[in-house]
């Protein structure tokens, strides 16, 4: 399984539904802070992004755990 | 035709004083004017390493992405997307994305150009379901770009999201183990 995928898998099963995105791997306490997280839509339907994690649940910690797992 | 000796230090205004057609047996076109190529520049990038993945419902910018400075504010841009798309899906009804084309003149911030809401998308559905599984597709978006009117930068961007209407899948990445990305950006003439 792809690393990406991995990383997607293991913050979907901390917070099912959680939307974001990601350039290239998540390897690190560093990539994990580069991720995209959804918070709303702009009139042009595009996705309003932040890098500024809003899901407390999410931790790089979780997230290195449960990417271990798979 | 009158022919006229020139001295040392005369010259021909090649502007009023030439006529004619030269031969093409004699290395010329045979034609009596000329009418320059439309093609007016390609830009071009590729993309090895770094794919994007995206969770997203709606749709969120990935790396794909490059940028033309037209030369004629009535000229066109040919845009062409080159990628392999994938998805994973751990249990459901199948991969399905969509993909836009959106563009951004002179920093200005993006907008769709390319396509409306709900026609362009990928994947597949399975009626049985529930079995993890991923796909890869080979995806090529091409856009003719009419409306730019500017001589300003424009950046071109692919956009992803998952097809939330039926068997969206967990994500969708702009491809599967780095597979190389391209973006191709013509401009033609008027």
């Amino acid at each position: 399984m792809e690393n990406n995928t991995k990383a997607c898998i293991a913050i979907q099963k901390l917070k099912e539904g959680v939307q974001f995105s990601f350039t290239g791997d998540i390897v690190t306490e560093a990539d994990f802070n580069k991720i995209n997280w959804k918070t709303g839509v702009d009139s042009e339907g595009a996705s309003i992004m932040t890098t500024t994690n809003p899901h407390s649940e999410i931790t790089w910690t979780a997230v290195k755990a449960e990417m271990d797992k798979l | 035709m009158a022919l006229t000796r020139l001295g040392p230090n005369q010259s021909i205004n090649l502007a009023s004083n030439v006529t004619g057609t030269l031969a093409t047996g004699n290395g010329g076109t045979g034609a009596t004017s000329f009418s320059p190529g439309k093609l007016l520049q390609i830009q071009s990038v590729n993309f090895t390493s770094g794919v994007t993945s995206v969770t997203t419902d709606s749709f969120t910018a990935t790396e794909v992405t490059d940028q033309i400075t037209p030369s004629a504010t009535d000229s066109k841009i040919l845009v062409i997307f080159n990628t392999s798309l994938s998805q994973y899906e751990g249990s459901g009804s199948g991969c399905k994305y969509e993909a836009g084309i959106y563009r951004q003149i002179n920093g200005g911030g993006y907008s769709r150009i390319y396509a409306g809401s709900g026609n362009s998308y990928g994947g597949y559905g399975e009626s049985s379901g529930n079995t993890e599984r991923t796909t890869s597709f080979p995806t090529t978006m091409t856009f003719l770009d009419t409306s730019h009117n500017t001589t300003n930068a424009i950046d071109y961007k692919l956009y992803l999201s998952l097809l939330t209407a039926s068997g969206q899948g967990d994500n969708v990445n702009t491809g599967a183990s780095d597979q190389e990305r391209s973006v191709t950006l013509i401009e033609i003439g008027a």
